[in-house]
């Protein structure tokens, strides 16, 4: 579990994920599929859009920067990352 | 039963039976005095400003059309610039949107009036509308029972008329369960036919925009307007406009329908949705409909193929959330480690924290060819037997959910259970394929299931089923 909890930044506590991994018998069980036939349904992306920067309108970039959970005046505070 | 509502109210609109601004605050007194704890949010600001300019154009003369006018409510998932977008989770209690999401924009700028953000699971996360800071969503009609989920508070205020329309979002059966459980109509379009760009990301590769409303015409209007390609999503399809004004009241000579044999004798069927369900059928074989059993895969194999590939989605999806650019952030911790580990434990409630650990794992070295993989090769599996199938048949039918609304929470104590009842609605999200959740005198609706592209096909059998009960 402490890889799980590393892997997902949480901490397991009372979680009980077994009711989950039940199905992982189940899948592992599946036998004789057969996928001939089978059609993807996500479209496939070969009409990408161009890679370019887009600016947002002035609004919405006031709406992002109020959404920073922590500032100090114009600054936008983050933890530390280089201890 | 009126055909529109969506019409009805226009027609008094423009005959100035009532001003917008009276419909829109009969609509926000409504949303204010409910007991259901189906909103989040009401917009009554917003608003009352935008039938303020309606009522302006109709004292002008203009004659409203399309959506113009016309209240409703979103699902708080959507972002809807400058409101608070909380996915019903702690983690984005303040979350202002910067920007309104694809289809919502598009209702928008049809005229209509967006005026409650709804509860549901957290980030969807769950079937009964339990799983949300804002207290669980009572079912529309029995306070002790569950609205169902994710989508539980859309599908509530309208069976309480207190939105016209109300726009969901369906992974595994988020919008058609809950339609089922408060008896209205929710529609889960094809795959890609409605843009997800703005719809806070759950599972993918299934989630799904669709409209809740209380007839056949006014899901197809407000799926015409939602419907089509968004450069903002890849995934997105173009797709032709439904014509509501064509559809007819007679079923189409040659219709045939399948039926699943191993979701009708599945032992967890409630007997009275069983008995309704075959009532349903024989009316109509009597119209000229034929009837025909299929095999299929079992609902353990359909739900452990979705939860596995919905876990291992979510979690990859939710890993952007972690307090830093937005979202509530666990402050002076010592470490960036410490900072992600304590605001997502905070954050997100025990269900999701569940999902994504376990998408985690199924991810993982040792699980990941062995689960995750196979889980993909059975969903193969699984749209080759629907291209198979709809050789055969036209529409699939079948129950929603397989018990009546649970008793609030009961579920909460048996997560299982709770996962097992998503067993009639996960298999078509898998495939992709457009299904109405029908209110034709079944308890929980059923379920009309067609090809991938044939939504417009399900809405003018389900026309003619209405017309004729």
């Amino acid at each position: 579990m402490d890889k799980l909890e590393q892997l997902s930044n949480i901490k397991a506590g009372d979680v009980n994920i077994s009711k989950i991994t039940d199905f992982f018998e189940t899948i592992k069980n599946v036998k004789d599929i057969d996928t001939l036939g089978s059609e993807d349904h996500i479209v496939k992306s070969d009409n990408l859009r161009e890679d370019v920067v887009i600016n947002c309108d002035p609004e919405e970039k006031a709406l992002i920067l109020d959404n920073f959970p922590a500032k100090q005046g114009t600054y936008l505070v983050v933890p530390k990352v280089i201890q | 039963m009126s055909e529109s509502i969506i019409q009805d109210i226009q027609h008094k609109l423009n005959n100035k039976e009532v001003s917008c601004v009276q419909l829109v605050q009969e609509k926000i007194d409504a949303l204010n005095a409910s007991t259901k704890n189906a909103n989040n949010s009401i917009l009554a600001e917003s608003a009352l400003k935008q039938a303020a300019d309606f009522d302006k154009q109709l004292a002008s003369g203009k004659q409203l059309s399309g959506l113009e006018g016309i209240p409703f409510g979103v699902k708080d998932v959507y972002l809807l610039k400058g409101t608070i977008s909380t996915a019903s989770s702690n983690i984005l209690k303040n979350y202002k949107s910067p920007y309104t999401a694809t289809a919502i924009q598009k209702l928008i700028d049809a005229g209509a009036i967006p005026v409650s953000k709804e509860n549901c699971d957290q980030f969807g996360h769950g079937s009964t509308n339990e799983n949300s800071i804002f207290g669980t969503t009572k079912n529309a009609f029995d306070d002790s029972k569950v609205a169902g989920g994710s989508s539980g508070g859309s599908a509530v205020n309208v069976a309480q008329k207190n939105t016209v329309f109300s726009i969901g979002g369906d992974t595994g059966g988020s919008i058609r369960q809950p339609a089922g459980y408060n008896n209205v109509f929710g529609f889960k379009p094809t795959y890609g036919r409605v843009s997800r760009y703005g719809l806070m990301a759950y599972t993918s590769s299934s989630d799904c925009v669709g409209p809740f409303a209380e007839t056949v015409k006014d899901i197809a209007t407000t799926l015409n307007v939602m419907s089509g390609k968004d450069g903002k999503d890849q995934t997105s399809v173009e797709s032709t406009s439904i014509d509501v004004n064509a559809f007819s009241k007679d079923i189409p000579a040659g219709t045939k329908v399948g039926v699943y044999k191993t979701f009708i004798n599945h032992p967890s069927l409630d007997p009275s949705i069983k008995k309704e369900f075959h009532v349903l059928i024989e009316k109509l074989k009597d119209s000229g409909v034929t009837v025909k059993e299929l095999d299929f895969f079992d609902g353990d194999t359909l739900t452990a193929t979705y939860y596995i590939i919905a876990l291992a989605e979510t979690a990859s999806n939710l890993s952007r959330i972690d307090g830093i650019a937005y979202g509530n952030r666990a402050m002076d911790k010592d470490s960036l480690a410490s900072t992600y580990l304590d605001t997502r434990s905070e954050g997100f409630s025990e269900e999701s924290k569940r999902r994504i650990i376990a998408g985690n794992q199924v991810l993982s070295v040792g699980y990941s060819d062995e689960i995750y993989k196979k889980a993909l090769t059975v969903r193969k599996g699984i749209e080759a037997k629907f291209v198979k199938d709809f050789n055969e048949v036209d529409f699939i039918l079948s129950p929603t959910a397989p018990s009546l609304p649970p008793t609030i929470g009961q579920s909460l104590k048996d997560p299982l259970t709770m996962y097992l009842s998503d067993m009639y609605t996960v298999g078509f999200s898998l495939g992709g394929l457009p299904t109405l959740s029908a209110p034709f005198e079944v308890a929980n609706n059923v379920q009309i299931t067609a090809a991938k592209g044939k939504d417009e096909e399900i809405l003018r059998f389900a026309y003619a089923i209405e017309q004729s009960l």
